[in-house]
């Protein structure tokens, strides 16, 4: 019998977290809710018999985010420069820094955005990243490299 | 001025602070195992109902397929009573084998197995009439049904087939298709008057005692017709006990192959005693 008090306990700890990482994965409110769904609901299936339920969960949430946007012509495509409506123009020139890093954060491909998202939100090691994502370190290192200069931010602090 | 990493993490974690409902994840993740579950038993459901068709067709084909005896091209098979065996180079050579336009195609569900064995011994019949042509209808055909196929048996010579010690496990050759259709037309076109006719002595100390038997498409096996034959074929006399024929000459192909077939072993220990043929026909196979 699945332990679903348990299951239960680790959703309430870590659901916020897994669910807003979501939503920067995808950069929409309800995709994101949706990722975290899929995810959760592996996790749960796998219940009892996973040793670390977090990472397990992050990786899912990682694996089925770029599984969805993987090969398909209606997915998600990364561009050099992010299209910008009228009103857009508007919105950035009254938006601070933040609003404008979480607009940029769309224009990296799925798998910039999970080294960042895990990098920077998760705050998950380099190692850990490579391990959560399924690829050598020196990728993540140039993965998160390459995704810092596309959102033009400064590297101020070293690899942990 | 760029934005530091401090932004960007103050960036990431704006907005964050809605929950997930742990209900809502663990009811999708019944339902998506009662899915899974229902899949997998639909699954085995197929898997069972083609490996139950598969049986069956088996079964079926088995029940109703072809011989396993027939060999791989369907035509003449050779037998040499208990030991199954091909005649090979030694007892006939190459020129014994089925081969080319001679080699019928395998029928499905032609020939039981049953129908195909040989009489423990060779058949005795009394000549019609006491053998005087035009008596008792003799000229019916020898076969009462049409056959599809045909077990020849070899009894040997006429003193290993009348002997002491008679044969018990007899040579056996089944045609198939077009090779048994000739014979069966060699036999039943063969004279039905005995007349008079020169025939050569004997070349060779070839003579044998034949038990043919003719089996129909329904496998059912027709009473033994028996015949002599010499080489050269001639003054042969065949019957089945109320047909007649005499001067029989079977196909050249099938005469090769019918004098070459040779009874594997007697009912007693013992060499079979030898005779020399004397190059004369014996007449009817056996006169009681």
């Amino acid at each position: 019998m699945r332990d679903e008090a348990g299951f239960r306990a680790f959703v309430e700890a870590n659901g916020a977290t897994l669910l807003h990482a979501a939503r920067l994965l995808t950069g929409d409110h309800h995709r994101g809710e949706d990722l975290v769904q899929t995810a959760l609901t592996k996790v749960y299936l796998k219940w009892g018999r996973i040793e670390a339920p977090l990472p397990y969960a992050r990786r899912a949430l990682v694996n089925a985010h770029i599984d969805q946007t993987r090969r398909k012509w209606w997915g998600e495509r990364p561009t050099e420069t992010l299209p910008e409506t009228s009103e857009e123009a508007g919105d950035v020139a009254s938006s601070d820094v933040r609003d404008e890093l979480r607009r940029m954060l769309a224009g990296l491909s799925p798998r910039e955005r999970a080294v960042i998202v895990l990098r920077y939100y998760c705050d998950l090691s380099e190692q850990d990243t490579a391990q959560s994502l399924g690829m050598p370190v020196g990728t993540v290192k140039s993965s998160c490299a390459r995704a810092l200069a596309r959102l033009r931010v400064e590297a101020t602090t070293g690899t942990r | 001025m760029s934005p530091t990493e401090f932004d960007l993490r103050a960036a990431l974690h704006d907005g964050e602070g809605d929950r997930v409902d742990p209900d809502q994840v663990i009811a999708g993740g019944r339902r998506q195992q009662a899915q899974r579950r229902a899949r997998l038993m639909s699954t085995a459901a197929v898997t069972v109902l083609v490996a139950a068709a598969g049986i069956g067709a088996t079964v079926i084909w088995n029940h109703s397929g072809p011989n396993p005896s027939t060999s791989a091209d369907g035509s003449n098979r050779y037998d040499h009573g208990a030991n199954s065996e091909a005649l090979n180079g030694a007892a006939g050579g190459p020129a014994l084998r089925p081969s080319g336009p001679q080699a019928s195609r395998l029928t499905r569900g032609a020939t039981p197995k049953a129908a195909e064995q040989c009489p423990d011994s060779l058949p005795r019949y009394l000549l019609p009439g006491g053998g005087s042509p035009g008596q008792f209808d003799t000229a019916r055909p020898l076969f009462a049904k049409p056959v599809s196929s045909v077990v020849v048996c070899s009894y040997g010579t006429p003193a290993m087939a009348l002997g002491p010690t008679p044969v018990s496990i007899p040579g056996r050759l089944v045609l198939d298709g077009a090779p048994a259709a000739r014979l069966v037309t060699s036999l039943e076109q063969a004279d039905t008057t005995r007349g008079t006719k020169f025939c050569p002595a004997p070349s060779t100390t070839v003579e044998r005692e034949l038990a043919i038997v003719g089996v129909t498409a329904a496998g059912k096996a027709l009473d033994s017709v028996t015949a002599n034959l010499s080489q050269p074929a001639c003054d042969t006399v065949v019957t089945n006990g109320s047909a007649l024929r005499y001067h029989w000459t079977p196909p050249p192909d099938l005469l090769r192959q019918l004098l070459a077939l040779t009874p594997s072993a007697t009912s007693q220990s013992g060499s079979p005693p030898l005779v020399r043929p004397s190059g004369r026909n014996h007449g009817s196979p056996v006169q009681s």
